[in-house]
């Protein structure tokens, strides 16, 4: 591989082949540049479509080396690194002194066919290119014979470009590999692109490949390899190795989600048996459960978890997720409900009742670390013990869930324990959806600016409908409740000997109390 | 209508080397002078008028000469070539000229036709057919306009008289360039008389009252008459470091190299056939033909012509605008840097790198 480094220079070729006692009339300062194809110019107008980097062979012939100056500042505008040229009366000071100014080694060579010069000059230029060849088809070799983890993908890279190479999340984190520096902003672009080395040489290119499973969603990972500094050719074929890496990579991923989703959907659809028959798992199920890793016997603690927003990406928000939880030591079977997901631990005793804080903690702990991903919520059930027991856990944790996003609370992870009554119903004050409804059922009254009547109904309410408690606690007279509370029942269109009715009056009035509280 | 007489001979002189951009007869107009002098004091001033002051009926006979100015170094000007070709056209055509008019504004062809006129006692018509020096005598405006100038007389000095006929004016030259070796290298010519209104529409008019002007403040050295009057402009100032020459058909091709004076690191390309045709720096175009470029040595402010120009002159490097009509697509398809075989399209002097 070491032979790849070396750059093809035009002072490499000033000895070789056809250019072996070429003469150099001008432009030493050039003679190092890297040479990456040989042109063979006879007009002007061919003489401006140089590519750059080409060693430009002039073909002699009276009339076109006239214009020789003419042509070196052509070639050099387009970008050519050398100019080979037949020794003649066309070649005079101007043009020695031109290409000096311009940093263009001029060489003065003998040759008759300027075809066959460049032919035989070609084959050393792009000797990288055979090279490049060879890289490529020894990765791919090895690509196809063993590999299906990206680790030993990076390491064949690597060592075949003689760089580091690296798996990088979308945030810039380390999957596998090297840990490589990358600039400000490297992965904004998400097509694959390589950024130049540092200016004192000290590094190469840093090439990098998206690793992309949905194309809509962006680049899943990132495939960066360091080169060390060497010269374009190598970097090119550097990029194109990275493709072919990156390629693996994908195929990799793919198949790695697929055995995800699957296991998921697996999961998802068992869970739902076991819940649906708690007391009479199957045979089948309980196998099915333990092929898991799912311990049907024993003391379990369900969390139930849930997005406050619903997930534009929710296939990327479960790994993430299940990452997070892993870091805490709560990894598992995460196992997707509804909108959200869930999963239990299970001990061989039943869990000392101050315990909880074992969960919680670390459940808010995975949740933080979430939050510039997603904002997420969590509640966790009693420990309960058996198949059973499992379903009822499950259950209270989705329910703690629920209240834990709701209304003014800013609780992220509750504990079905810590939800006492009073706090249910504030809960359920709280909720704008319900205030809005109150507003709409009291609305008559409101619109009317009866506050009197809304006050004597309340009072009704909270006095199990006693005229005579209501009017001894409002220093009215009991008819003046009676028919009042008549008015109300007119104006609202209720029925308030009716249970139902009651109910929603009595919640409709505290909870605009609540709301009037608040927002004082 | 002027009157030209021995004291314009130097103008004239100047302007013909100067508008023959380095030809014009290699040696220059230094061996037709004297004779121009001479006829000048024999037969008296020559009238230079304009085609309108001449009846319209009348005739002009356009004459030059053909071959290398070389040789007539070594084989001079006899003095009556030209009356006698103009006589044989005469006599072939059967008419009778009432006065000359010139061919190409260029060195000793630019002086023939005031030797003619003086000798024949016939006004000069102030016109010719280039402006500038050309390299063939069918790059003229003439050939622009479809005006053919057979037949045509060609006379040596030993008596010879060529009577050329029946085909256009470039096989004409092919014939006559093909019999300068048997007629001595150089030949006076004659061409076929034209009328008033074939000189307006088909030549440039104004010519010798232009170059006796050009001439005059050449002679001056006055710069700034000269770039005011006619957009002359100073390319180059310098030493001739190199001038590689080779031999192309019939023309004197090569290259001349100009170190600039001031700046060592600056120089000036010139390529040459017969005449000064390009001249570029760093690869640009600073002038090329059809424009004018000429070579003036520095301390005697002479042009140099590209026959005598030589390592070592310290030169400036004079750049003046052709006429508009060589800027036309037939007049650079006749006179641009392709008709000369350079790679290269037209760039007028003034849209050129300054």
């Amino acid at each position: 591989m070491t032979t790849s480094w070396q750059p093809v220079t035009v002072r490499m070729l000033c000895g070789l082949e056809g250019l072996v006692g070429a003469h150099l009339a001008a432009g030493e300062a050039g003679l190092d540049q890297e040479v990456r194809s040989i042109e063979v110019v006879s007009t002007l107008a061919s003489a401006e479509s140089v590519p750059p980097g080409a060693l430009v062979v002039a073909a002699p012939g009276e009339t076109e080396l006239v214009v020789l100056d003419m042509m070196l500042s052509a070639v050099r505008a387009a970008g050519a690194v050398g100019f080979v040229v037949t020794n003649g009366p066309h070649l005079v000071g101007s043009a020695t002194r031109l290409a000096g100014k311009l940093g263009m080694p001029l060489l003065v060579a003998t040759f008759k066919d300027p075809l066959q010069l460049a032919r035989q000059l070609d084959r050393v230029v792009h000797a990288p290119e055979l090279v490049r060849a060879d890289v490529l088809s020894q990765l791919g070799r090895h690509l196809r014979r063993r590999h299906t983890e990206p680790g030993p993908v990076l390491d064949t890279l690597a060592r075949m470009l003689s760089g580091q190479a690296g798996l990088i999340s979308p945030v810039g984190a380390v999957l596998a590999g090297s840990a490589l520096a990358l600039p400000e902003g490297a992965l904004t672009d998400p097509s694959p692109h390589t950024f130049p080395g540092a200016a004192d040489g000290r590094e190469g290119d840093l090439v990098l490949v998206p690793v992309v499973l949905d194309a809509q969603s962006g680049p899943d990972m990132w495939l960066a390899v360091q080169l060390p500094p060497g010269p374009r050719t190598w970097t090119t074929t550097a990029e194109q190795a990275a493709v072919l890496a990156a390629s693996a990579v994908t195929g990799w991923a793919a198949r790695r989600r697929l055995e995800g989703e699957r296991e998921g959907r697996e999961r998802s659809d068992l869970l739902s048996e076991l819940l649906k028959k708690p007391n009479h798992p199957s045979r089948d199920l309980a196998e099915s459960g333990l092929k898991l890793g799912w311990r049907m016997h024993g003391w379990h603690t369900g969390v139930h978890l849930r997005p406050t927003r619903s997930a534009s990406n929710r296939r990327r928000l479960t790994e993430v997720l299940n990452a997070a939880l892993g870091e805490q030591g709560l990894g598992g079977h995460l196992v997707e409900r509804g909108e959200g997901w869930a999963f239990w631990a299970t001990a061989d005793r039943e869990p000392a009742h101050s315990s909880h804080g074992d969960v919680v903690k670390p459940l808010r702990a995975a949740l933080n670390s979430l939050s510039g991903e997603a904002l997420l919520t969590a509640g966790v059930g009693r420990p309960r013990k058996g198949p059973e027991g499992l379903a009822r856990t499950l259950t209270e944790a989705r329910q703690a869930c629920l209240l834990a996003g709701t209304g003014a609370r800013s609780v992220r992870v509750a504990h079905i324990d810590e939800l006492d009554l009073q706090q249910l119903l504030a809960d359920w004050y709280s909720l704008e959806s319900f205030q809005t409804y109150a507003r709409q059922i009291l609305k008559p009254l409101y619109d009317r600016g009866e506050t009197q009547l809304i006050r004597t109904v309340e009072a009704y309410l909270e006095h199990e409908s006693s005229a005579s408690s209501t009017a001894a606690r409002l220093g009215i007279h009991r008819n003046t409740v009676a028919e009042r509370i008549a008015r109300v029942e007119s104006l609202l269109d209720v029925n308030l000997a009716l249970p139902d009715h009651r109910l929603v009056v009595q919640l409709a009035c505290r909870t605009l109390r609540f709301s009037d509280r608040q927002a004082s | 209508m002027w009157q030209f007489t021995i004291e314009d001979v130097p103008a004239l002189s100047r302007a013909a080397m100067l508008l023959g951009t380095g030809g014009g007869g290699g040696t220059g107009t230094e061996l037709v002078d004297p004779i121009l002098r001479r006829a000048l004091r024999e037969h008296g001033p020559v009238q230079v008028v304009q085609p309108g002051e001449l009846p319209p009926e009348s005739l002009a006979v356009p004459v030059g000469f053909v071959g290398s100015g070389t040789v007539m170094h070594e084989k001079p000007y006899e003095g009556g070539e030209i009356v006698r070709a103009v006589r044989g056209v005469e006599q072939h055509t059967g008419v009778t000229v009432q006065a000359v008019v010139g061919v190409a504004m260029t060195g000793i062809m630019a002086v023939v036709p005031v030797i003619a006129a003086a000798q024949l006692g016939l006004p000069l018509v102030d016109a010719d057919g280039t402006g500038r020096g050309v390299t063939k005598l069918s790059q003229t405006t003439l050939t622009m306009a479809g005006i053919d100038l057979t037949p045509a007389a060609f006379t040596a000095d030993k008596g010879s008289n060529l009577l050329v006929d029946g085909v256009n004016s470039a096989d004409a030259e092919s014939v006559i360039r093909l019999s300068m070796p048997a007629m001595g290298g150089w030949a006076g010519m004659a061409w076929r008389p034209l009328s008033m209104d074939e000189i307006t529409k088909g030549m440039l008019v104004g010519s010798y009252s232009r170059a006796a002007e050009m001439g005059r403040l050449l002679g001056d050295r006055d710069r700034e008459g000269l770039a005011a009057g006619y957009g002359a402009r100073t390319l180059f100032e310098g030493k001739v470091v190199e001038v590689p020459r080779r031999h192309l058909g019939q023309s004197t091709t090569g290259t001349v190299v100009v170190e600039h004076s001031e700046q060592r690191d600056r120089a000036l390309r010139i390529e040459m056939q017969n005449e000064y045709l390009v001249a570029l720096e760093d690869g640009r175009i600073k002038a090329c033909v059809p424009d004018l470029i000429c070579v003036l040595e520095q301390e005697t402010g002479r042009c140099i012509t590209a026959e005598r120009v030589r390592y070592g002159l310290w030169v400036e490097v004079l750049a003046i605008p052709c006429d508009p009509a060589w800027r036309t697509e037939a007049g650079l398809e006749l006179l641009g840097p392709r008709s000369f075989g350079y790679d290269m399209d037209y760039v007028p002097l003034e849209r050129a790198a300054a």
